[in-house]
């Protein structure tokens, strides 16, 4: 059976490549047309080339998605870029629109067509029709259950598609409207104002109850499941968040790289490691998780209420440029506070974790030492004694 | 055809209409109220005495533990014309010359159209379109369309009303629920039942448009009371025979209910920060 794949988000160039170098086996990224995540700042057809050339020197794979339901005047162009993206050699296209899927068989059949979770999917027959539609995988429904999940597994020869950590709609993917409805944008167009992530009141008979009422979900993460997704023989993992930074794809997905590879080298996750992975999805994570429908129908736990979301992370401080050997510094720019006589951890794709303390900043500009780098994006040297390289990120740790 | 979703079964009497759109436990999602399979039974029959006909509501989003049970149920009720649905499971219970599409947001352009009608004998195109997206769909056979009602614009698996009072301590209690969002007036009506739906405020209706429109309507009742049905229904029909589509936008925009045009004359804004919150 070949390896479970983990699949990355990538909203720019950067952040695919980060996704690739940390150790995602494939990334699905948004063109310009066609892709839900309207506000991602999405990939023309030579960004799409480069990076295909990028993660198929890597042996990895990059999926474009095309998964808007669209309306009469979003066709424009499709045959052209679908032939575009197989030209450049796009491993798959995600799909939500029959049609697209119709036409990607008959204009650019080299392209693999997965269906999108916009769609749904939630049994065996319906995965069976879109494999006579020509679809070689499907994205399963995050309303299915881990158990639900083993059955369609053992019962389809379609790949499957699961989603492991990320945001989710509350609303049956695709099923919602509530955003065009109350703002005019979109949702299965790119244009999902996120308004089951409001605020509301409750009216019951006609009376408005005194407190605020949410209907948002936490966020899903399913690490405690990939073992039992592995098992199951899911074809591929899915990270979600084509908006997120760069340091929150690295840590994610260094974290479940690590804990997939561990699975498959021992045959077993211990409590302590799994702790660990987790602390380290901590580290960038700044939403309160949950399994969602992992172990069945969410109850109260599963869902956001009163407090918003977010749970402020600072600690990531820099992300590496370059490396002087010599001088044992590295040319670093700047995400976060970052203060002299900081501790700090230091990690990439090719560098585990190691720690140590800032004793000195120079900025690139001035070549003038300074105590406190508070400008978003400065570049500057700071003292390495370990060999770094581009890509490597620098965190502080909290004391 | 002149289609009514039946929220009572006393509709059956309701003569200015050409069939009926009921719903069941288990199976269905888009009606309001869900009558037990032996009901529904009853009702068939009746109805086909006076030579109308039924379509059967099996809307739900099936995970493969609920196909067993959805399947006896549509055979108990085989004597129905058609079944209205959405999972693409329910392809293999049903015979193509029985299957309504219901596309909820799933067809909205005539590419889309024409692969879902090869396999079907009725489309129910999205409501979520312009007026002149839905006039396109007027030159297809088998379009099917919303001509008044309201509709699930959330469907979620969760329960988030049970699940809200668990959090509030609080015992949840049957009853009639709606939200408003913090910024905005409009009361949106939520009902847990297996899951949660949200429905469009108010009442969206087409009448003047009609005459540019396919004229296989589907009227959805929701929680109106069997006169107003009744009236609405008669307004359509008359509005149909006469082709005086001006006089049936009188008779609704005058009717003591909330009505709108839903998106019909909106224009889509597809990225963020164009149009603020409010």
């Amino acid at each position: 059976m070949a390896k479970i794949e983990l699949l990355a988000p990538a909203g720019n160039l950067e952040k695919a490549k980060i996704a690739l170098m940390y150790g995602a086996d494939a990334v699905y990224v948004g063109g310009k047309a066609f892709s839900l995540r309207a506000r991602a700042s999405n990939f023309n057809i030579p960004e799409i080339k480069e990076l295909v050339e990028f993660a198929h020197e890597r042996n990895k794979k990059v999926y474009v998605t095309m998964n808007i339901i669209p309306h009469e005047n979003d066709f424009t162009g499709l045959d052209e870029y679908l032939k575009d993206l197989e030209d450049v050699n796009v491993d798959a296209i995600i799909v939500s629109s029959l049609y697209i899927m119709k036409r990607a068989k008959e204009i650019s059949p080299k392209l693999e067509v997965h269906v999108s979770t916009q769609k749904s999917t939630t049994n065996i027959d319906t995965i069976n029709y879109y494999k006579e539609k020509g679809a070689t995988r499907v994205v399963l429904a995050r309303e299915v259950s881990m158990d639900e999940m083993i059955h369609i597994s053992q019962n389809t020869d379609v790949e499957l598609e699961v989603f492991i950590h990320g945001g989710m709609c509350s609303s049956y993917s695709g099923h919602c409207v509530l955003s065009n409805h109350m703002t005019n944008r979109d949702a299965n167009r790119g244009g999902c104002a996120h308004s089951c992530r409001w605020n509301y009141s409750l009216v019951k008979n006609g009376e408005i109850l005194p407190k605020t009422y949410n209907i948002g979900s936490k966020d899903l993460m399913a690490v405690e499941y990939i073992p039992a997704l592995i098992d199951a023989g899911i074809a591929s993992l899915k990270i979600e968040g084509r908006m997120k930074s760069v340091y929150y794809l690295a840590c994610v997905v260094r974290a479940y790289r690590m804990l997939i590879d561990k699975y498959y080298e021992t045959g077993v996750l211990k409590p302590d490691y799994v702790n660990y992975i987790i602390s380290e999805i901590g580290k960038a994570e700044n939403r309160i998780t949950n399994v969602g429908f992992f172990k069945g129908i969410p109850d109260s736990d599963g869902q956001l209420y009163d407090n918003r979301s977010e749970i402020p992370t600072q600690e990531y401080a820099a992300f590496v440029l370059e490396y002087d050997k010599e001088l044992q510094m590295a040319l670093v720019e700047q995400r976060n506070y970052l203060v002299v006589n900081d501790q700090i951890e230091v990690f990439g794709p090719n560098l585990s974790s190691n720690y140590l303390q800032i004793e000195k900043m120079i900025d690139f500009d001035t070549n003038e030492e300074f105590e406190i780098a508070r400008h978003p994006l400065q570049k500057f040297w700071i003292n390495m004694p370990i060999e770094v390289s581009y890509g490597d990120l620098i965190r502080v740790i909290k004391k | 055809m002149l289609i009514v979703e039946v929220n009572d079964l006393k509709l059956l009497k309701c003569i200015d209409t050409d069939g009926f759109l009921i719903g069941t436990d288990k199976i269905s999602s888009e009606v309001f109220v869900k009558f037990p399979k032996e009901k529904v039974l009853e009702f068939v029959k009746e109805v086909h005495q006076n030579k109308k006909i039924v379509i059967l509501d099996a809307t739900n989003i099936f995970h493969d533990q609920d196909l067993a049970e959805t399947k006896e149920i549509l055979d108990y009720l085989n004597e129905v014309d058609f079944v209205m649905y959405n999972d693409l499971a329910i392809m293999n219970m049903v015979p193509i010359e029985k299957r309504i599409y219901y596309s909820t947001t799933y067809v909205t352009n005539l590419y889309d159209f024409d692969i879902v009608k090869e396999e079907n004998t009725y489309v129910v195109v999205s409501p979520e379109l312009s007026f002149e997206e839905l006039k396109a769909f007027n030159q297809k056979d088998g379009s099917f369309i919303i001509g008044f009602g309201t509709w699930e614009i959330f469907h979620s698996r969760r329960r988030l009303l049970s699940n809200y009072f668990k959090y509030r301590k609080t015992d949840y209690f049957n009853g009639r629920y709606h939200i408003i969002e913090e910024f905005r007036n409009e009361m949106y009506p939520i009902v847990e039942d297996e899951g949660t739906k949200i429905y469009l405020n108010g009442y969206y209706y087409l009448a003047s448009e009609l005459k540019e429109l396919s004229k296989n309507i589907l009227l959805k009742t929701f929680d109106l009371e069997y006169e107003n049905v009744v009236k609405i229904v008669h307004a359509y029909n008359e509005a149909i025979i006469n082709g005086d589509y001006e006089k049936l936008e009188k008779i609704i925009k005058e009717f003591p209910i909330d009505t709108n045009k839903g998106l019909l004359y909106e224009e889509s804004i597809l990225t963020k920060g164009v149009k603020e919150r409010g």
